[in-house]
């Protein structure tokens, strides 16, 4: 009787479909990137393009989330260190725990501009990553030394999916190249141009268009802006106005509102997705940077 | 999420009576939770305590620790004021945020509520404690939050072989201003009300509180 039940349940769990692979994303655009490598994954986006990536409470749907995950891919640099780990502890869950193979940070396979050694953890200094800038994703080519680094762990994690995950990483870089090589064409006339910005959100994308950001909406980093620091920037800048600022969209209007209505009317105030606003869609990735250049484009 | 713990407790109760067996207390929790939808999310928790140590059985006043000079006289209870052998409570929270963008704007509602019976040896089954709390908190700019919570305590007192009712309620306000992430500024209205059996409730009560965060600070938790 016993022997009986055994061969049935083992036969039905020979008869299940294999399980396609469940990832979690930190953030949408690693989603983005994991949906072009691994289509077939069950994917689990963190935060979206209206959130505010470093300010994201452990919430029990996370816990869950991550529970299920096989792996996951963040950011790194500190910029999930205020919820990731507390995710990591209450999912319990060794895939994904800190070090394993399974747990993947875009940050240690990419250089960071503005490393400040020592400097992280002052609560009086702002939120400063010691590690460097982590909104790496901005910059296209570094978003590809991702996309390189993710799909060989994902090959060593899936190995019965590598030969796929090889075959569309193949596919995705010389699209990806074309598009960033007519990107910079279209964003050529911006070079040397100075903008405004709230956070150093896009701090990589400026880099990338030889952009300079002459001045912070946010007094310190990751803090609101305020009308005393407001006031400063507008005496700084009347006599040179910058091209254009930018702020992101999980950031509020106001304090960029406040300031291009003084600098005058040549002066717009544009709102950047700071992420791709649909993760699971074909070619999000190239949809969100075409949306960010031509919105840079469209103003005169 | 599911947790049980088991220890021996030998602190838990002053003075606790009771064979010194190996597990003396254990507890069961259980925390549910998930979102409603990009705005709204939820979480409910249950717990159980179940204490194997008697409680004390002295009076509630005039029972002194080790340290007698504490500050506040007929204050220094070292275990909790009010307990028991068995112990429940429940947590409700809900959360919203506009697109889920807490940065910004965030409502944060608790509900808790705490039961004890099994008070002491002489208790019955209407000898038992009860607190439950509910509070509401509003960030309504990156830096500044107010908040209103209510308490409201209803205890059994032991007095020999009996029991007085007790009962307090309390109503907080309160401002809290983060000049950055790692700080806090927090001013505090205290108004505690309908006092039975309580000698000096606080009627009016004002806190300023400064509260700096090295490293890992509470803010991210749910």
């Amino acid at each position: 009787m016993v022997a009986k039940a055994v061969a049935w349940l083992l036969s039905a769990l020979v008869a299940m479909p294999s399980q396609a692979q469940t990832v979690f994303a930190c953030g949408p655009e690693w989603a983005a990137l994991t949906c072009v490598l691994l289509p077939d994954a069950a994917i689990h986006v963190a935060t979206h393009v209206y959130q505010d990536p470093h300010h994201i409470e452990a919430r029990p749907a996370l816990i869950a989330q991550l529970r299920q995950a096989d792996a996951a891919i963040c950011t790194g640099a500190s910029l999930e260190s205020g919820w990731l780990p507390l995710l990591q502890q209450r999912a319990g869950n060794r895939a994904v725990r800190e070090g394993a193979p399974g747990m993947f940070f875009a940050a240690t396979v990419v250089s960071l501009i503005d490393a400040r050694p020592g400097e992280g953890g002052n609560p009086f200094a702002g939120d400063v990553h010691a590690e460097g800038n982590p909104h790496l994703h901005t910059d296209p080519h570094r978003l590809l030394q991702v996309a390189r680094a993710w799909s060989e762990r994902l090959g060593q994690l899936f190995p019965d999916q590598r030969e796929g995950i090889d075959r569309r990483m193949a596919q995705f870089e010389p699209v990806w190249r074309a598009r960033v090589a007519a990107w910079e064409r279209r964003a050529a006339p911006l070079r040397g141009a100075h903008v405004v910005a709230q956070h150093a959100s896009f701090a990589y994308l400026w880099h990338w268009l030889a952009i300079r950001q002459v001045a912070d909406l946010e007094p310190k980093p990751g803090q609101a802006p305020t009308p005393g620091h407001l006031q400063g920037l507008l005496d700084q800048l009347r006599t040179q106005p910058p091209r254009l600022v930018a702020v992101a969209s999980h950031h509020h209007p106001r304090a960029g509102h406040w300031l291009v209505q003084r600098l005058g009317p040549g002066v717009p105030l544009l709102q950047l997705p700071a992420t791709v606003r649909e993760p699971e869609a074909a070619d999000a990735l190239v949809r969100w940077m075409d949306e960010i250049i031509e919105t840079l484009m469209q103003q005169p | 999420m599911w947790g049980v713990e088991a220890f021996r407790a030998r602190r838990l109760v002053p003075h606790a009576e009771g064979s010194p067996g190996s597990v003396g207390a254990y507890t069961l929790t259980t925390k549910l939770g998930g979102d409603f939808d990009r705005s709204n999310s939820w979480q409910l928790g249950l717990s159980l305590l179940k204490s194997r140590r008697a409680a004390a059985t002295e009076d509630h006043h005039g029972h002194h620790d080790e340290e007698e000079d504490h500050g506040e006289e007929g204050h220094a209870h070292h275990g909790a004021a009010f307990g028991g052998r068995h112990t429940r409570l429940i947590d409700a929270t809900w959360k919203w945020a506009p697109e889920g963008n807490n940065s910004q704007q965030q409502v944060r509602v608790t509900l808790e509520a705490a039961q004890i019976r099994a008070i002491n040896a002489f208790a019955g089954p209407q000898d038992r404690h009860r607190a439950s709390a509910l509070s509401a908190v509003w960030r309504f700019h990156p830096n500044w939050e107010t908040g209103v919570r209510f308490d409201r305590l209803r205890v059994s007192m032991p007095h020999g072989d009996h029991f007085h009712a007790g009962r307090l309620d309390e109503t907080v306000l309160m401002l809290v201003w983060k000049p950055s992430h790692g700080q806090s500024v927090r001013l505090q209205y205290t108004h505690q009300h309908r006092a039975v059996g309580f000698e000096h409730p606080a009627k009016r009560a004002l806190q300023l509180q400064y509260v700096v965060a090295f490293g890992a600070h509470g803010a991210h938790s749910y």
